[in-house]
Formats: structure tokens, sequence, C-alpha cells
């Protein structure tokens, strides 16, 4: 099994299947990371494809020195906020969307998760992103970095450029968001 | 009494309990606030700790191979014409520079020095002219704005040739 290095050093010789590989492990996350910052599919497609090819132009520039992850989480932040900055869209740090209310869907949500995670289940991954894409960008930010890739809140603040001290403010708020969207949206007797 | 901070609230939940003050954790064991937002942060961290990425569209990885493709081609077609380029600046440089040297005392007579060139014509180099100037003798219709138009074309060329590469906007190939 080629390793993740073996697979980059290919791609500095500027081997397009390499770049097929990195991209078949990375897309989603890209995508997901990007959907955050921008909010919405078809941009966040768009910025996807500026990240993959932004990648194939400047691999010569990544220096191994940090995780490639990092390095590419942080081309898809820059590329995210340039984007907003040229459509003059403020990156939204602390308002909160119009959350969705729910129709007391009977689900036991937090239950159903406990009980065993579907990872799978098309389902429980929408209703949790569903609730992530309606919370702050900067909380559904910080929650996807942290979470999906398991990055340290030291590392997500070298990658965002603030201090700690705020990604973890913004974890808080955003679980405590999420909590609240989640209980609004289904039962919350059958949580509790 | 001062309740946990949401950066206590985060140390916790990265076990890393080992680390707060004693009297965090003494508060942390009686108030029954702070346990209540510390279960709530819990819930949510042990469902987010299991999150998958959102699926991006199908066709995506299928469309960057395209243009990365296309780039691949472009940057191969740039290299031919970048070559075309500098064997044309090259000879083009080496006739102003030919013509400069050697043909500097026509260029000087068209209108601008006459005195002069009627004195230096009587010690133009016959074998020089015979050789070099004559069979170039359109070229004597040149004035010397001709020939700084030439270097400004041969400086926008090279400007554009080297622009080209270090921008980035052609890939480097290094195998």
């Amino acid at each position: 099994m080629e390793t993740e290095k073996q697979i980059i050093e290919r791609l500095k010789n500027c081997d397009l299947q390499a770049m097929e590989e990195l991209m078949k492990i990375y897309q989603d996350y890209v995508f997901t990371l990007a959907y955050q910052i921008v909010k919405s599919y078809t941009i966040a497609e768009e910025i996807t494809q500026d990240v993959f090819i932004k990648v194939f132009k400047k691999i010569d520039t990544y220096q191994a020195r940090s995780k490639f992850s990092t390095w590419l989480y942080t081309i898809t932040y820059r590329t995210g906020l340039n984007y907003l900055e040229k459509k003059k869209i403020t990156f939204n740090m602390t308002e909160i969307e119009n959350s969705q209310n729910g129709d007391g869907d009977s689900l036991n949500f937090f239950e159903t998760v406990k009980s065993g995670y579907l990872e799978d289940d098309p389902d429980i991954k929408k209703i949790l992103w569903d609730a992530i894409d309606t919370i702050p960008q900067m909380q559904g930010l910080v929650i996807t970095l942290y979470y999906l890739q398991q990055f340290s809140v030291n590392d997500i603040a070298e990658m965002l450029n603030i201090p700690q001290n705020t990604i973890k403010i913004n974890l808080f708020r955003g679980r405590k968001t999420l909590k609240e969207l989640l209980l609004k949206k289904y039962k919350q007797e059958e949580l509790l | 009494m001062n309740h946990l901070s949401e950066d206590d609230f985060t140390l916790l939940l990265e076990n890393e309990i080992a680390s707060m003050p004693k009297h965090l954790i003494a508060h942390f064991n009686m108030c029954k606030s702070c346990k209540a937002i510390f279960d709530e942060q819990r819930l949510v961290h042990t469902t987010l700790v299991k999150i998958k990425p959102q699926t991006a569209p199908l066709m995506l990885t299928r469309k960057i191979l395209i243009k990365l493709t296309a780039m691949e081609k472009t940057f191969k077609s740039n290299v031919k014409t970048d070559w075309l380029f500098l064997i044309a600046i090259t000879v083009l440089f080496f006739v102003a520079s030919w013509y400069t040297y050697f043909g500097s005392n026509d260029i000087l007579t068209a209108g601008y020095f006459n005195e002069i060139n009627e004195y230096t014509s009587q010690f133009n180099r016959p074998d020089l002219n015979s050789i070099l100037i004559v069979p170039f003798t359109w070229l004597t219709d040149f004035s010397v704005k001709t020939i700084y138009l030439f270097m400004g074309i041969i400086s926008l060329a090279m400007y554009w040739l080297f622009d080209n590469h270090l921008n980035g906007s052609i890939p480097t190939k290094k195998s």
C-alpha cells in the first residue's frame, strides 16, 4: 500500500494519477470545509476544484514540515475567504442564522447515536450536517476541523491564524448551539 | 462562586482533567449547573466525534482531472511556443545588434547627423559595407526609432516569456 508521502512525491513529478488518488482521499473533506465557509454547494464545488488545481501547481512548495492535510485545509480556508472577499461577503463570526424549526420528528437523535452510531446512515449524517450548516460560519468551520479531521485546538489556531481561546470558545458555543438546534428538531423528552 | 469557563469545558472534554487546577475539579463535582453544561457538551461531543464528511458531487474528480489534463496540454504547447519565441527573439536580437554595431554610420545618416556622416563616410569600411551592410540595404531605411521599437518588442517578449513561468501560471515539470 502506497503511503501518502509516496503519492505526494509522485504528484511532485506531475503524475495525474497521484492527483486522482489524493482527491479520492481528501475531496469530501475539502468540499465539506469549503461548504462550511461559503454555505453553497455550487460554490463549494468550484472552490474544491480551485483548491486541487492549486495543490497541483504548488505542490513543490509543500515542505512536509506540517501534515499534508493541514497544508491542504489552509489552502481551502484561504481560497474560501478569498472568494468571500471578492464577493464582498463578510465571514459570519457571531450571528446565528435562521435555524430550521423541526416538525417534531419522533426520532430520538442522540439516543440513536449513542446506542451505536450508524456511520453509513445517510439520514443521521444529513441531520448532523444540516444542523452544522445552520450554526454561525466560524463555529461550523471549527467544529468541522476539530471533529472531522481531529485537528487539535492548536493546529486549528495556526491554520486559521486566530488565538486558541477563540477556537475553544467557538467549539463550546458550536456544541451548545448544535444541541439546541437538534433538540428543537427532535423531541426533547426522549433525549433526557 | 465562579463557574467553569468555556475553556475549562473544552479541557474536560479532551480528558485533560489532570491539567486542571484542583479547585476547578472540586467546583465541577459540586456545581449542578456546570455539571449540566458538561453533560450537554459531552452529548454533542460524542456525537460529533464520529461524524463523516459530506459527499462531494459525483463528477467532481472527473471535472478536476479534465482541467488538469487541459493544463498539462497547454503547458506542453506553451513549451513549444516558448522555444519558437525564444529562437525568434534571439534572431531578432542578433540582427539588431549586428546592424547597430556594423551599420551604425548608416543609421546615423538617417537625417540626424548628416555632417558627421559625410565626414565618417570617407572612412566607411568598404569591406564590411559590401559583406554585411549591402545584403541588408533594406535595413538602411531604419531609423534610430525603429531600433528602439525593435528593442521594445524584444523586452515585451522577454517579459511575457519569463512572467508566464515566474508567476506559476505554467507548472514547472521536474521529471
